[in-house]
C-alpha cells in the first residue's frame, strides 16, 4: 500500500470508529478523545500498544465521560454529556472533524511520517491541549510510557490473510469481545441482517433460509436493485466452532449471476478477538448471447470500480460486526 | 450547589488552561443539546424555518449544519416556508 492509499485508509477507518464512539456521547463532531477511542480499537501497532498498556475500550469510554463530567463540574454544571451510550452513527455521514482532530491526521501524514494509525497516535501523544495526557493518566499511563511502548519492535502479525483474487478482498480488525461472543454473533443465521447490510431481512422457508435484498436506504431513499436479485438463498457452507464460518448467498431468480461469499476467521487477541473477513464474488455462469461476447471487455473496463466496491463492501461488513459487538 | 456558587466557579480564572479545557466540554454539551432539540423539533413537525427562528439563526444555517447530522429516520418536510 502506498503512502497516499494508507493515509486515505487510515482516515476512513478512524472516521468510522471515531464517529461511532462520538455518537455514544450524543455529539456529531469528531474530537481528539474520539480519535483516541478509535485508536484503542485499531488492529495495528497503535491499537496493540494501547491495549498492551492495559487500556480497554470500556475503561477509555469511562475516562472520556469522567473527563467531560469533571470539566463541566468546574464550570458549575452537574451533568454528563447527553448521549445514551448507544452507537447511532451507522449510515450517517454528518460527522465533521474538529480543527484539532483534523490536525492530528494532518500531522500524521506530513514531514515524511507514514500516515498510519501509529503516526496518528504519536501525534495524539504530543497534542498540546493536555486532553490526551489527562485521559491517559486516568487510564493509568502517560504519553511517555505509550511512546516508549510504541518504540518497541512491533509484535509479528499473526498469520497473514490469504492473497486476494480479482473478485475478493480481505480485511482484519480488532473487536473488543471474546472469541465465543464473536462466534455466536457471526455464525447465527438469524443475526445476519445485523451486520450484512445487503440483507433487509431473512426468513425460513421449507427448512431453508432465504433473505431479501435491502431496497431502501435507512434515510428512506430507494436503492437501485434488479428485481431478480431481491431474493437470496442463504447457506452456511463451512463452520468450525468457534474460529471459522463461511456464508454464501445465491440468487435463485438469477441463476447465472455471481454469488456472494463471506468468510470470517476469529482468533483470540489480547483484550478481545482478531477477525479476518473475506468478501468474494464467486463467478456464476455469466451472461448469454451477445452480452457474453462483450463481457471480457466490460470486466476489464470495470476493474477499478470493482476493486473499490470490494474494498467498500468488506470494510462495511467488518465495521458492522465491530459496531454490533461494541453496542452489546 | 446554588446558582451563586456555580457562577463563582464558572468565573474562576485561576487556572486558565483547565478553564479553557472545561469550555470545550461546555461546547460539546451545548452542541449535543442543540442536536437533540433540533431532532425533537423535527419529530414534532416543526419546519427548518421554525427551528431557525427559535435558535435565532437563518434557515440556511440550521439546514446546512443539521440536515445530514440528524437521525436519518426522521421524516423531514422537503421544503417549508
Amino acid at each position: 500500500m502506498n503512502r497516499m492509499s494508507r493515509i486515505i485508509a487510515t482516515s476512513y477507518d478512524l472516521t468510522v470508529a471515531a464517529s461511532e464512539e462520538a455518537s455514544r456521547f450524543g455529539v456529531r463532531d469528531i474530537e481528539i478523545e474520539h480519535v483516541l477511542l478509535a485508536l484503542v480499537l485499531d488492529e495495528g501497532h497503535a491499537g496493540r500498544t494501547l491495549r498492551s498498556a492495559g487500556i480497554t475500550l470500556d475503561a477509555a469510554r469511562s475516562a472520556v465521560a469522567d473527563q467531560h463530567r469533571e470539566q463541566l463540574a468546574t464550570l458549575g454544571i452537574d451533568t454528563d454529556l447527553p448521549g445514551d451510550g448507544r452507537i447511532r452513527a451507522a449510515f450517517q455521514n454528518g460527522h465533521e472533524w474538529t480543527d484539532r482532530a483534523t490536525k492530528l491526521l494532518n500531522d500524521s501524514g506530513s514531514h515524511g511520517r507514514k500516515g498510519d494509525t501509529e503516526a496518528v497516535l504519536r501525534a495524539a501523544l504530543v497534542e498540546r491541549s493536555g486532553t490526551i495526557e489527562d485521559l491517559l493518566k486516568r487510564l493509568g499511563t502517560t504519553p511517555a510510557d505509550v511512546a516508549s511502548r510504541l518504540d518497541d519492535a512491533p509484535d509479528a502479525p499473526n498469520t497473514p490473510p490469504p492473497a486476494d483474487g480479482r473478485l475478493s478482498r480481505t480485511r482484519t480488525a480488532f473487536v473488543p469481545a471474546p472469541v465465543d461472543d464473536v462466534w455466536a454473533f457471526v455464525s447465527d443465521v438469524e443475526r445476519l441482517p445485523e451486520w450484512d447490510m445487503n440483507l433487509a431481512r431473512i426468513q425460513q422457508e421449507h427448512g431453508a433460509w432465504t433473505g431479501e435484498t435491502r431496497t431502501t436506504a435507512p434515510d428512506g431513499k430507494r436503492l437501485k436493485v434488479r428485481p431478480n436479485v431481491v431474493r437470496q438463498q442463504i447457506l452456511r457452507t463451512a463452520a468450525t466452532e468457534p474460529n471459522h464460518v463461511t456464508w454464501e448467498m445465491r440468487y435463485p431468480d438469477a441463476p447465472r449471476a455471481n454469488r456472494r461469499r463471506i468468510s470470517i476467521d476469529i482468533d483470540p487477541a489480547p483484550g478481545g478477538s482478531r477477525i479476518t473477513v473475506r468478501f468474494a464474488w464467486v463467478r456464476g455462469a455469466g451472461p448469454t448471447g451477445l452480452r457474453r461476447l462483450v463481457a471480457p471487455v466490460t470486466r476489464f473496463l470495470a476493474r477499478p470500480i470493482v476493486s473499490i466496491t470490494l474494498w467498500v463492501q468488506v470494510t462495511a461488513l467488518t465495521s458492522a460486526i465491530s459496531r454490533a459487538l461494541r453496542n452489546g | 450547589m446554588n446558582s451563586t456558587q456555580a457562577a463563582a466557579m464558572a468565573a474562576d480564572t485561576t487556572d486558565p488552561r483547565a478553564g479553557l479545557r472545561a469550555v470545550t466540554s461546555l461546547r460539546a454539551l451545548a452542541d449535543a443539546l442543540e442536536l437533540r432539540q433540533v431532532e425533537a423539533g423535527l419529530r414534532a413537525g416543526m419546519t427548518w424555518q421554525q427551528i431557525a427562528d427559535a435558535l435565532g439563526v437563518s434557515r440556511q444555517a440550521v439546514h446546512k449544519k443539521y440536515s445530514k447530522r440528524i437521525d436519518p429516520t426522521i421524516n423531514v418536510p422537503r421544503r417549508a416556508s
